[in-house]
C-alpha cells in the first residue's frame, strides 16, 4: 500500500500539493530547480513513493524534451548565423564609437567608481579567498608554464606567418585593425582598413585633423609606414633599413614575447614589438625617439573580413572628395635644381607611389625632364585615384604631374599619354582558354568540386600575377637607378632607395613562398613524374652549379629575378590553363622548368636581399 | 516589476548573479567587450529570435541593434551584471515591433514544414518510429499554436536557460505569473502528447 503523502507545511503547501498528490506546478518547479531545498526534498520523497506523480513528472519531462527537439529542428536550417554579417556589425560598431567619441576623463572615473561599488557588494569572503588562491596559483602557474623564447628572426618569421594565415580566413581579405596610438598626452584611436588584394588602405580616427596630424608627424619620424602601423612586415623593413646594434627577445608573463631592438642609426633609439604567444600575433609596439618622446601603439581589435562585407565606398567616395586643381605644372620652381636635388625628388616620388601601390603595374612613368624637373605622367583609373596621387605628390619639389583618367586618355585618341614601358602581366585579366589544363587530372583529384577547383586556379594565377608585378617594379627601379645615379644621392635618399628595394624584395619573397605553398597542393601529388624530383620547398642549394656569383651587381640579380618570375608566371599559366597543342610531355617539361625557376628565384632573392641591405648601396 | 526602466525604455535587470561566460570581460574596453560578447552570445540569441518567429534577416538586424544598444549602455556607465539577460531582453523588446507588423515565420513557410518533417523522419530508425515522430512533431506544433503569447515567450526563454525570475523581469511580469504560464503551457503540451 502506498505510503500516504505528508504535505509540506507553511505557505508552500497549497502551491505544491493538492489532496494526496503534487500539483503540476510543483512537479515543473522541481524539474526546473525552482524550489527551495526543503521543498525540493519533500517533492523528491513524494515522487519516489507515488507512481502517479512520478508518471506525471516523467510526462512533463518528455514534453520538455519534445519541445526542445522541436525548436532545434525548426532553427536547424538557419544555423549557424551568416558569417559575413560580423564584418558589417564591426563596421557599425566602429562608426558608433567614432560618433560617440572618447569618454571624458571624469565620465571614465565615475563609471569605474560605480562599477567598484557594485563589485564590492559581492561576498567579501569570496574576494579574499579568491585573492589568496590567485596569489598562490599564479606564481606556480608562471613557473610551470615557461614558454620558449625564440630568436628575433624566428619571432618575426612566426609573426609574419601568423598574419599570412589570418588572411586566408576570408575571400578578398580586408584587415580591420583598431589601434590606440599614444604620444605623450595625446592619444587617438585609429581604425585601419587594409585591402590586401588591391593594396589599398584607408583609416578613421576619433581625433581632430590637427591631433591626427601631430601624432602622424611624430610617427613619421620613425621612418615607418603610417598606413601599416603595428605590422610585422613594416617592422621588419624598418629593422632591415637600420640594422640593430643589439636585439633581444624577452618573455612577458606566460602569454607574450617582446622583441626589443636598438638600431644603429635613425631617429629611433629603441623600439619593441610585443607578440601574443598563443598565435604569434603582434599586439603592441613602442618607439623611443631621439628627442626623448615615445610613441605607443596598442591593438584594440584585429579582424580579417571579406571585402564584400564592407560598406561600399569605404576606400574612397568620389562625392566626398574635393578635387584638387590639376595644373599641368603643379609645382614649378624658378630656380633650377641641382642634380642631387632632382635625384632626391625622384626618390621621394618613387617612395610616395610605392606607398600608394602605384608602382605595381599602373601606367605611370617617372622621368627627369630637361634636367630641371621630375615628370610624373600616365593614366589612372578615375578621378578619385588621380586625386589620391596628386595630393600625395604635389608637395614634392621639382615635380610636374601629368595624369589623365582612362576616359580622358580615350578622348585624346590622337596622342598616346601612355608610357612606352612594358607593363607587367598583373594588369592583364585571367587567361581564358577553351581546352583543358595540362594538370587537369591532378586538379580534379585534389579538388573534386568544380567551384573549389576554379577558386584554386584563380587564386594561384593571382599570386603569380602579383609576383610578376612586384618583379616588374623591382626591374624598373634597377633601370632607373644605375650606379651613376645612386652616387649623387645623399644618405637619406640612398636609404629610401634601399627601403624601396627591401620592401619589394621582402614582398616578392613572401609572394613566391605563398605561390610555392599553393602549387604544393597539386605538384606534390605528381610524384611519378621526373619533375617531382625537385621539391618545391626544398632548401636552398647554395653550392649548386646554378648559384650566381656573390659579387654580382644587385641590378643583375634584379633582372634575373624578374626573368625567373616571368618564367614562373608563364609556367603556372601554362599548367593551369594550357594551350590547344599541349600534351602530357609538355606538362612535365613545364613543371621541370617551373621548379627550376622557383629554385633560381629563391636563391636570387636571398642574395639580393643581402646585397641591398649593405651600408653603401652602389 | 522589480527592475528599473532606463531612458531607452529598457528594463534594467538588477540580478546579482553574473553570467560566467561574460564576467571576465570587465577588465577590458567597451569595444572589445562588445565584440567578444557578440561572438559569444550571437549564435544563441540568433537562434532564439528565429525560434520566436523572426526571419533570418530580421533576426540578424535585431542582434546587431541589440549589441549596439548594449555598447551605448556600457559607455553610459550602465550596470554590467548579467549582460546576457540584458541583451536578450533588449532583443525581445525589439522583436515585439517586428511581430506587430509581420507574421510568424513558422506559419508562413510550408517548405520549412516539409524539411522539418523530413529531418524528424530521417532520424527515426523504422517506419513505426517514423510515424510516431511525425505525430509528436504535429502535437508539439499544435500545442504551441494554442498557447498564449506570454506562454510561448516564457517557454522560449526557459529553453534558453533563463530562471523564472529573469524571465519575469524580461517580460515585465511577476515570477509567479511566469511559473503559472509555464505550468499551463507544459500541461497543454502534455495533454497534446498523451
Amino acid at each position: 500500500m502506498r505510503k500516504p503523502y505528508s504535505k509540506p507545511g507553511g505557505a508552500a503547501r497549497d502551491r505544491l500539493s493538492s489532496a494526496r498528490h503534487l500539483t503540476d506546478e510543483a512537479l515543473l518547479r522541481s524539474l526546473d530547480g525552482e524550489l527551495s531545498s526543503k521543498e525540493a526534498a519533500d517533492v523528491d520523497v513524494h515522487v519516489q513513493s507515488c507512481w502517479s506523480c512520478r508518471g506525471r513528472s516523467q510526462a512533463i519531462g518528455q514534453s520538455i524534451a519534445d519541445l526542445v527537439d522541436y525548436q532545434n529542428a525548426v532553427t536547424a536550417p538557419y544555423l549557424p548565423p551568416p558569417v559575413d554579417q560580423r564584418g558589417i556589425f564591426l563596421a557599425r560598431l566602429d562608426a558608433l564609437a567614432v560618433e560617440m567619441g572618447r569618454p571624458s576623463w571624469l565620465r571614465t572615473r565615475l563609471n569605474e567608481a560605480i562599477r567598484f561599488l557594485r563589485l564590492s557588494q559581492v561576498n567579501q569572503f569570496a574576494w579574499v579567498a579568491g585573492g589568496l588562491v590567485l596569489s598562490i596559483s599564479v606564481p606556480i602557474f608562471y613557473v610551470l608554464r615557461t614558454p620558449p623564447v625564440v630568436s628575433a628572426d624566428e619571432l618575426l618569421s612566426l609573426t609574419a606567418a601568423s598574419e599570412v594565415r589570418s588572411l586566408k580566413t576570408a575571400a578578398e581579405p580586408v584587415v580591420v585593425q583598431k589601434l590606440r596610438i599614444s604620444m605623450g598626452k595625446k592619444t587617438l584611436t585609429r581604425t585601419v582598413y587594409r585591402d590586401v588584394a588591391h593594396n589599398r588602405t584607408t583609416s578613421r580616427t576619433n581625433a581632430s585633423n590637427l591631433g591626427e596630424a601631430q601624432v602622424r608627424a611624430a610617427y613619421l619620424k620613425t621612418s615607418l609606414d603610417w598606413d601599416s602601423p603595428l605590422d610585422t612586415n613594416t617592422y621588419r623593413r624598418w629593422r632591415a633599413a637600420y640594422p640593430a646594434n643589439s636585439e633581444k627577445v624577452v618573455r612577458l608573463g606566460t602569454d607574450e614575447l617582446r622583441l626589443e631592438t636598438t638600431p644603429s642609426a635613425g631617429s629611433v633609439t629603441e623600439a619593441d614589438l610585443t607578440v601574443r604567444l598563443a598565435d604569434y600575433h603582434a599586439v603592441s609596439e613602442n618607439f623611443h625617439l631621439q628627442d626623448h618622446s615615445e610613441i605607443e601603439i596598442a591593438e584594440l581589435s584585429y579582424d580579417v573580413i571579406p571585402f564584400a562585407s564592407l560598406p561600399p565606398g569605404i576606400f574612397g567616395v568620389p562625392a566626398q572628395i574635393a578635387m584638387p586643381r590639376l595644373s599641368i605644372a603643379a609645382t614649378l620652381h624658378s630656380v633650377l635644381p641641382s642634380g642631387a636635388e632632382l635625384a632626391e625628388a625622384e626618390v621621394k616620388t618613387d617612395s610616395v607611389l610605392h606607398g600608394l601601390g602605384a608602382d605595381l603595374g599602373e601606367q605611370i612613368d617617372i622621368t627627369t625632364h630637361a634636367g630641371r624637373e621630375v615628370l610624373v605622367e600616365g593614366v589612372v583609373g578615375d578621378d578619385v585615384r588621380r586625386h589620391e596621387l596628386v595630393s600625395a605628390l604635389q608637395k614634392i619639389p621639382y615635380t610636374r604631374l601629368h595624369l589623365l583618367t582612362i576616359d580622358e586618355a580615350a578622348r585624346r585618341s590622337s596622342s598616346s599619354p601612355v608610357s612606352s614601358s612594358v607593363q607587367p602581366s598583373a594588369s592583364a585579366g585571367p587567361v581564358i582558354v577553351a581546352s583543358p589544363p595540362l594538370l587537369e587530372v591532378q586538379l580534379g583529384a585534389r579538388f573534386p568540386d568544380k567551384d573549389q577547383r576554379i577558386a584554386y586556379v584563380n587564386q594561384t594565377l593571382s599570386l603569380a600575377q602579383l609576383a610578376s608585378a612586384r618583379a616588374w617594379a623591382l626591374n624598373r627601379l634597377a633601370d632607373r637607378y644605375p650606379p651613376q645615379r645612386i652616387v649623387v644621392l645623399d644618405d637619406d635618399a640612398r636609404r629610401q632607395v634601399q627601403v624601396l628595394l627591401t620592401d619589394h624584395v621582402s614582398a616578392l619573397r613572401e609572394d613566391i613562398s605563398s605561390l610555392q605553398n599553393q602549387l604544393g597542393e597539386i605538384l606534390s601529388r605528381t610524384s611519378n613524374t621526373p619533375a617531382a624530383n625537385t621539391s618545391l620547398t626544398a632548401p636552398l642549394q647554395s653550392n649548386s652549379a646554378s648559384t650566381p656569383e656573390f659579387s654580382e651587381d644587385w641590378r643583375t640579380r634584379v633582372r634575373r629575378a624578374h626573368s625567373s618570375t616571368e618564367a614562373v608566371h608563364e609556367a603556372v599559366a601554362a599548367l593551369l590553363t594550357s594551350s590547344p597543342s599541349s600534351d602530357h610531355n609538355d606538362a612535365e617539361a613545364i613543371e621541370v622548368n617551373l621548379r627550376t625557376s622557383l629554385t633560381q628565384l629563391r636563391t636570387d632573392l636571398q642574395l639580393l636581399g643581402q646585397d641591398i641591405q649593405k651600408p653603401n648601396l652602389k | 516589476m522589480s527592475g528599473n526602466v532606463t531612458s531607452d525604455g529598457i528594463v534594467r535587470l538588477g540580478l546579482s548573479v553574473p553570467t560566467e561566460d561574460v564576467d571576465h570581460l570587465r577588465a577590458e574596453g567597451p569595444e572589445q567587450k562588445i565584440v567578444q560578447l557578440y561572438d559569444t552570445l550571437r549564435p544563441s540569441l540568433y537562434r532564439y529570435l528565429i525560434n520566436i518567429g523572426l526571419s533570418p534577416q530580421d533576426a540578424e538586424e535585431i542582434v546587431q541593434e541589440a549589441f549596439l544598444r548594449l555598447y551605448r549602455h556600457m559607455r553610459a556607465g550602465g550596470n554590467e551584471e548579467n549582460l546576457r539577460g540584458w541583451i536578450y531582453q533588449v532583443a525581445h523588446n525589439l522583436s515585439v515591433n517586428f511581430h506587430k507588423s509581420r507574421r510568424r515565420l513558422i506559419e508562413t513557410t510550408p517548405e520549412l514544414w516539409e524539411q522539418l518533417s523530413q529531418s524528424w523522419l530521417d532520424s527515426a530508425p523504422g517506419p513505426e518510429e517514423q510515424l510516431l515522430q511525425k505525430e509528436r512533431i504535429l502535437r508539439v506544433h499544435d500545442g504551441l499554436s494554442k498557447l498564449t503569447q506570454l506562454q510561448r515567450d516564457c517557454l522560449s526563454l526557459r529553453v534558453e536557460g533563463f530562471r523564472y525570475r529573469e524571465i519575469g523581469e524580461m517580460l515585465n511580469v511577476g515570477t509567479s505569473t511566469v511559473a503559472g504560464s509555464l505550468r499551463n503551457a507544459i500541461v497543454r503540451l502534455v495533454k497534446g502528447c498523451s
